[in-house]
């Protein structure tokens, strides 16, 4: 009964028009009365022993080196290099559109930026160079989500945070996953386009490229060289990057003025003050559900149902798949992680490992309608029919999801380097 | 004069949440430097660089309400639809209730936590000024909720934030 009054509240408050925010402080405060202790002083005092956490610095951190890396002409100048490097394959524009992508979501850590970003200046350049529109929609669109896999990641953080799982694990683990979407997607951009005519390859403009865009690409190997080598913790190579990030866009590039690292301020502040009372409120939820031993519970059904680990693996990535068509990566992992994590390790599966495969069946819901993203950016963007995006980037969901295969039954993909 | 106290208000606090990260990573690099190249950590500089995320996160709490930028699941706003703008007006007095009675509660802990006298590690200074925040970012943000219940003029148009 008390669930079914929390449901009708809940839908009550949507037809209200209430913020998220309200509607899970609201549900909290609820659990906390009807199942908790009664106390609602103890839900403050939940939100405050959660924010209290040195993990959750690196977000703000990598959020704020992104948007002062992403300003100015920095899209512009990872795509110069990118087109430098490929330009001798056949469809080398089409494999620089994947390469740009995947190196500008490693430094932005945002899939729609990248999609805006890079897609407003390759968009019409692989049309106007004769690759198929269909193509450009899929590749660009699909490109941008690399960026939640590829270190850093604020997915996997959250990630880490909701399950007590070493971030620097995580992130290290991220990298083989995240290089190899990006090699498929690729390779699959040349194979695709292999018809297209190649061009000579210039030394020249690749050293000048490199001048130019380098100093920015070097972000992601300095911040996992930093932490692989044990120089610093994920939330110390978080200030490395703004530090690092300020010193090339005021030094080097000479784009940043103290007026627009007020705005990147303000800007990350409201990004975060509208994900740290969700990560706060949820990881009160959790306290009160591992008290509850509902993880545990759910944890003996699972292996009352099937002591197979394939199987459960499998379930796992189609729950996972579902809950992307419907929900946010972030919710969906504050949600799901701890619940997921405990019937996990009882199969034996690593917590940095379904960590991973929980990032990359996310990153899919970035592409599957209705709730992803970056179809909705690149409707918005290319001024193309939602339908056509959703069909352009089909073949690249079926490759994510071929990679996705390999990642989940093939653990060393991820765990190697641990 | 109420838009441009929330002006103001706006102003205020997004310096102070600006500063805030400024000094977050301050802290955080001077104590990387220290301890890689002079063999010595800063005392507490991570526990405050936490404290200062959690004010910058507190006051972006209320600027994503000052800029209508907080996420907001629009798939039932069709029941109420064509009692608007009535609809968007009670929704902003209700949200103010709200964040009341949540500024209330938090202020309750806030009490609690100062007759307690819990302090910070590693520092051992006094937390209740800093959890002060946790209040003040409610009050603020019902107040600003009851602002564009009174007058929507006031409120921002929707901007769809990515992450």
């Amino acid at each position: 009964m008390a669930a079914v009054i929390l449901l009708l509240l809940v839908l009550a408050a949507l037809a209200l028009r209430q913020n998220v925010i309200v509607i899970l402080i609201g549900a909290a405060a609820y659990v906390h009365l009807v199942w908790g202790d009664g106390q609602l002083e103890f839900l403050a005092e939940d939100i405050w022993i959660s924010l209290d956490n040195s993990l959750l610095l690196a977000i703000p951190m990598f959020l704020l080196a992104g948007s002062i890396m992403t300003r100015g002409s920095i899209a512009r100048r990872l795509i110069d290099l990118a087109i430098s490097v490929t330009r001798p394959l056949p469809g080398g524009l089409a494999v620089a559109t994947i390469l740009s992508c995947a190196i500008f979501a490693a430094i932005s850590g945002s899939s729609p930026v990248t999609l805006l970003a890079v897609g407003t200046i390759l968009y019409p350049a692989l049309l106007q160079h004769g690759y198929p529109k269909r193509f450009a929609l899929g590749a660009l669109t699909s490109g941008g989500t690399l960026g939640i896999v590829i270190p850093p990641s604020i997915p996997l953080i959250l990630y880490g945070i909701v399950t007590e799982t070493s971030i620097a694990d995580l992130f290290i683990a991220g990298i083989i996953p995240g290089v190899m979407i990006a090699v498929v997607l690729g390779f699959y951009s040349y194979w695709v386009n292999r018809h297209m005519p190649a061009e000579p390859f210039d030394l020249n403009e690749v050293l000048t490229a490199l001048a130019r865009g380098g100093w920015s690409a070097m972000l992601p190997v300095i911040l996992l060289g930093g932490i692989y080598s044990g120089f610093f913790s994920p939330t110390e190579a978080a200030a490395v990057a703004l530090v690092y990030a300020l010193f090339v866009e005021i030094f080097i590039h000479r784009e940043l003025k103290p007026v627009d690292f007020y705005h990147t301020a303000v800007d990350t502040a409201k990004l975060l003050g509208m994900l740290f009372p969700i990560v706060a409120v949820a990881l009160s939820l959790k306290t009160i559900l591992t008290i509850e031993e509902v993880p545990d519970q759910l944890a003996m059904w699972i292996t009352t149902i099937t002591e197979n680990k394939i199987a459960f693996l499998l379930a796992v990535n189609l729950l996972l798949l579902v809950v992307g068509f419907l929900f946010d990566v972030i919710s969906a992992i504050l949600i799901l992680a701890p619940l997921l994590l405990v019937p996990a390790v009882a199969f034996g599966i690593d917590p940095i490992h379904l960590g991973v495969i929980m990032v990359i069946n996310l990153e899919i819901g970035f592409l599957t309608p209705p709730m992803g993203l970056n179809l909705i950016v690149a409707m918005t963007a290319f001024r193309e029919k939602f339908l056509e995006i959703c069909h352009a980037v089909l073949p690249f969901i079926a490759l994510i999801f071929c990679v996705l295969m390999v990642v989940t039954f093939w653990p060393a993909t991820a765990l190697l380097f641990l | 004069m109420l838009a441009r106290t929330l002006r103001w208000l706006r102003l205020i606090e997004a310096s102070v949440a600006s500063a805030a990260y400024a000094a977050v990573a301050i802290l955080l690099m001077a104590d990387v430097i220290g301890r890689e190249v002079f063999e010595t950590a800063i005392l507490g500089a991570q526990q405050l660089a936490v404290y200062g995320a959690i004010l910058a996160g507190f006051l972006g709490f209320t600027l994503a309400t000052s800029d209508n930028t907080h996420l907001r699941p629009e798939f039932l706003d069709f029941i109420l639809k064509r009692f608007e703008p009535w609809t968007s007006q009670a929704g902003n007095a209700l949200s103010a209730l709200f964040f009341f009675g949540a500024g209330y509660v938090a202020w309750t802990f806030v009490e609690i936590s100062m007759e307690a006298g819990d302090r910070a590690p590693v520092l051992y200074f006094v937390v209740w000024p800093l959890q002060l925040i946790i209040p003040y970012a409610f009050i603020s943000s019902g107040l600003k909720h009851l602002a564009f219940a009174a007058r929507p003029d006031l409120q921002p148009a929707k901007e769809r934030e990515a992450g």
